[in-house]
């Protein structure tokens, strides 16, 4: 599986400036591996002539094993072939449109076969947060961006006053996900599989199915599911729910699109969401079963 | 010196002022081929011409009626050559050259007759045999309903068939499309934009289906057939001047070869006016590049295909997908719509273009998104100030009216698609935003008491390109439920007319040459069976269209 690391924030959040770090030198724990990173503007990426090995049209391939190539418009199609080449890298990382919702990268990418998603780093710049935030125009794509992030990385926090605090503070009312200074190790984070991540919730489309509606049903419980027998009717079940999510008790269960995982995940009560298509599933009578595997 | 041919007609509508109404037309050929205007007026004034001169008369339009040729500023030649060889089935008529598409409005409807036309291949325009995949276009779900592969299925159970959304945004494939086209396999189904089972894609999911049938629907014989039917559908609708809003939208080189393999040629009754599409050439961000290469562009002119300095940019999203930025208080269901262009980008492309004095046209389809336009070209008219600069606003599907008087007081015009009113505004007083906004769609009354130009267009095919149609639903203001909507916002018939003629060639900068009869414009005609005056706003839509005539030359319209 080749994972995929998303970044977004918006413009002049300093994405290329990380995505420049990131080249130049690698951290120290991916030495000798290999790592593909698709950007946004080819022209602002600013590498040492010396680390340069070859520089062909919009790529840039470094001594170090990195490269660096202009995400086209067909994303769908370079990242199929990075999946799918014979000598793929060991990571790639694909900067999102500072005007767009990083969380569409990640379902895109999820149709792809041999991709894994690494996560949703968003970068967010601490001297603009504020204003951009109630921005007339922006204010609601910057929300939706934070919201989608696994991680917030705060930047610039050099240039405030206060080192980033009341940023920090913020931006801590907004988002459940970590926020952390772009520091050496967060970097190396990024480029970590440590857990298959869950695809993120998008904002409310735009009413594309107007008369499509929803069964919902919430299902809590004090002890741990029976993850086979779970599995067993989520194998049969699968292609009639539209979604499902949460914590089994022991494994933490995503399933979008007809396709499920369940991950090993720290124990506690469970608590599920199932979401199917109006008359589709009888959604009571899958509660029922659910008891039954307690 | 050639000699003058002057045309009679019953009435000459000439669009100036100064002398609305003739009943004679002298013509001559320029030194450099071109048809020129000698003069407008009746067989007794031309008599000065007509005594020194060799002349002939031409009486074939003695029982019809003169206008300037019709102008569609603002449509898509490429996107229209990938639609056209498609099938239409729309929920609303569609007068095309070569058929009558019948209102299809119910689920059962839509079934019915695709399964009439893919059974019976009796329409000679469609040509492939019944193994090749049918596409067809105009799918709307609220009206059709939901279209699943099943119903596909039985509808057409072999022969495959691809549904194009009346947005584009959507595709649904029946089983043995997802075959013929590869779609049909684990990958595809785990996608989440992608229900496999109803054989839909959508967004992100779409993207993937669009890989697989671009070999089809870009191949040079669809693509080739679907310029061809441009060709005939400009025609039909009277026009002898085009204007393509964004030529690079798919790929540069590619649509100018073909403008040049289908538009440069003799049996093309009109010339098409260029404008580069800024944010899709500009796909790495670098607008400095784009404008080096634009300022370049008119050294590729023909006499018929040409560039001037315009250019065209972005805001917020589609209309017909309810991505365009509303503001305040929003849409009803809480989503929100797309920027196009965020506004550093947007701001940085527009001040580049404003200090090199271009023409800027700026795609705005919802109020926050013209918002944005005015905004920018606020504080450019402060650094720079211009005049007679053309900043256009292109579409102006929502506005409210302190943004015309805004937009009055910068000196922005507007290009409207006002066939939004008719199509969307009772589907989005209901789904979308309200009755109040909905019913305000393309404020042309408050844009004529600002005294602002505006043109009509038809954004080929997002409305049909039929200018005497587009003229109908400004100066009637009837929506497709046959209702009377935001009438304040209504211009008359007059006013309707120039939005299709001088002010349409005001907007691309062609007024001097083109958009009115005078002496020493181009000689470019609509020649109309019915007298607009005479019909009144309420007919408008239901004029017959002779022909034209182009560049002095006479093109009968071929009836089927």
């Amino acid at each position: 599986m080749l994972p995929l690391t998303i970044l977004g924030g918006y413009l002049g959040a300093g994405k290329t400036t990380l995505i420049n770090r990131l080249l130049a030198k690698p951290p120290a724990a991916f030495k000798g591996k290999r790592l593909t990173i698709l950007v946004n503007d080819f022209g602002a990426i600013n590498i040492d002539a010396a680390l340069i090995e070859a520089h062909e049209g919009e790529t840039i391939s470094l001594a170090n094993g990195c490269a660096c190539c202009q995400l086209q418009d067909d994303a769908l199609n370079q990242l199929q072939q990075l999946a799918q080449s014979d000598t793929p890298p060991d990571h790639v990382l694909i900067e999102a449109s500072g005007a767009g919702e990083p969380a569409r990268l990640a379902y895109l990418g999820y149709g792809i076969q041999g991709l894994q998603l690494a996560g949703i780093y968003v970068a967010i710049d601490a001297t603009t947060l504020a204003a951009k935030r109630r921005d007339k125009f922006v204010g609601g794509l910057v929300h939706r961006q934070i919201g989608q992030a696994d991680y917030c990385l705060l930047t610039k926090t050099d240039l405030t006053d206060d080192q980033g605090a009341s940023a920090q503070s913020l931006l801590a009312g907004l988002t459940q996900a970590p926020i952390a200074h772009p520091s050496d190790a967060v970097l190396a984070d990024m480029l970590t599989l440590s857990a298959a991540r869950e695809l993120p919730d998008l904002a409310p489309a735009a009413p594309l199915f107007a008369n499509a509606l929803f069964d919902t049903m919430s299902f809590t419980a004090e002890t741990a599911l029976d993850i086979e027998k779970l599995s067993d009717l989520l194998n049969e079940l699968a292609p009639k729910l539209a979604r499902a999510k949460g914590h089994t008790g022991t494994h933490r269960l995503q399933l979008v699109g007809a396709r499920y995982t369940l991950i090993e995940a720290e124990r506690r009560a469970p608590e599920l969401v199932f979401i199917a298509e109006k008359g589709k599933l009888d959604l009571a009578a899958l509660a029922t079963s659910l008891r039954a595997f307690l | 010196m050639s000699d003058i041919t002057v045309f009679t007609a019953r009435a000459i509508h000439t669009m100036e002022p100064s002398l609305p109404e003739a009943h004679a037309i002298a013509v001559r050929q320029t030194e450099d081929g071109q048809a020129q205007i000698l003069e407008v007026g009746t067989l007794e004034s031309l008599q000065p011409w007509l005594t020194r001169h060799p002349h002939t008369i031409d009486t074939r339009f003695a029982d019809k009626v003169l206008l300037p040729g019709f102008i569609d500023p603002h449509l898509h030649p490429s996107m229209a050559a990938v639609i056209l060889p498609m099938q239409f089935i729309t929920a609303l008529p569609w007068d095309l050259p070569w058929e009558t598409v019948p209102a299809t409005k119910t689920h059962e409807a839509y079934l019915e007759r695709l399964t009439e036309l893919t059974t019976e291949l009796t329409t000679e325009l469609i040509q492939e045999a019944a193994s090749e995949p049918f596409f067809t276009w105009g799918y709307h779900r609220n009206w059709h309903g939901d279209i699943t592969r099943k119903q596909l299925d039985d509808a057409c159970p072999h022969r495959p068939v691809v549904v194009w959304h009346r947005s584009f945004h959507e595709v649904i494939l029946n089983s043995a499309a997802l075959e013929h086209f590869g779609l049909n396999n684990n990958e595809v189904g785990a996608h989440p934009q992608i229900k496999l089972e109803d054989g839909l894609f959508y967004e992100n999911g779409l993207r993937l289906a669009i890989n697989a049938l671009n070999p089809v629907i870009m191949s040079p014989e669809k693509f080739g057939l679907g310029m061809q039917r441009l060709k005939q559908v400009a025609h039909f609708g009277g026009h002898t001047m085009l204007g393509d809003m964004g030529i690079g939208i798919f790929n540069f080189e590619m649509e100018w070869q073909a403008a040049l393999g289908f538009f440069n040629t003799d049996d093309t009754p009109f010339r098409v006016h260029y404008t580069p599409n800024m944010l899709a050439l500009a796909h790495d961000g670098d607008y400095a590049r784009v404008e080096s290469e634009m300022a370049a562009y008119p050294e590729l002119n023909t006499e018929t295909l040409f560039f001037t300095d315009h250019a065209k940019l972005f805001t917020d999203g589609a209309f017909f997908s309810q991505l365009m930025m509303v503001g305040q208080p929003g849409y009803l269901d809480g989503h929100e719509g797309e920027w196009m262009m965020v506004p550093e980008r947007f701001e940085e492309a527009a001040r580049l273009l404003w200090h090199k004095g271009y023409k800027i046209h700026v795609h705005c389809t919802g109020d926050l998104g013209l918002e944005l336009a005015l905004d920018t070209l606020e504080k450019l008219q402060d650094e720079k100030p211009r005049f007679n600069h053309r900043f256009t606003i292109e579409h102006f599907g929502l506005s409210t009216p302190e943004q015309v008087r805004r937009m009055a007081s910068l000196g922005a015009i507007a290009s409207v698609n006002v066939y939004y009113l008719h199509e969307l505004s009772e589907i989005y007083a209901r789904d979308g935003i309200g009755e109040e906004r909905a019913y305000s769609m393309a404020r042309l009354g408050t844009l004529k008491r600002h005294n602002i130009p505006f043109a009509l267009h038809s954004d080929y095919t997002m409305a049909p390109a039929l200018p005497l149609n587009s003229a109908w639903v400004a100066a009637t203001r009837q929506n497709e439920a046959g209702k009377i909507v935001g009438e304040g916002e209504g211009v008359p018939v007059y006013d309707a007319l120039k939005a299709i003629t001088i002010d349409a060639a005001y907007v691309l900068g062609l007024e001097h040459e083109i958009g009115s009869l005078r002496a020493g414009k181009r000689a470019d005609f609509t020649v109309l069976e019915q007298d607009p005056f005479e019909v009144g706003a309420q007919g408008l839509r239901d004029i017959e269209i002779w022909g034209t005539v182009f560049n002095g030359v006479a093109h009968p319209i071929e009836k089927p």
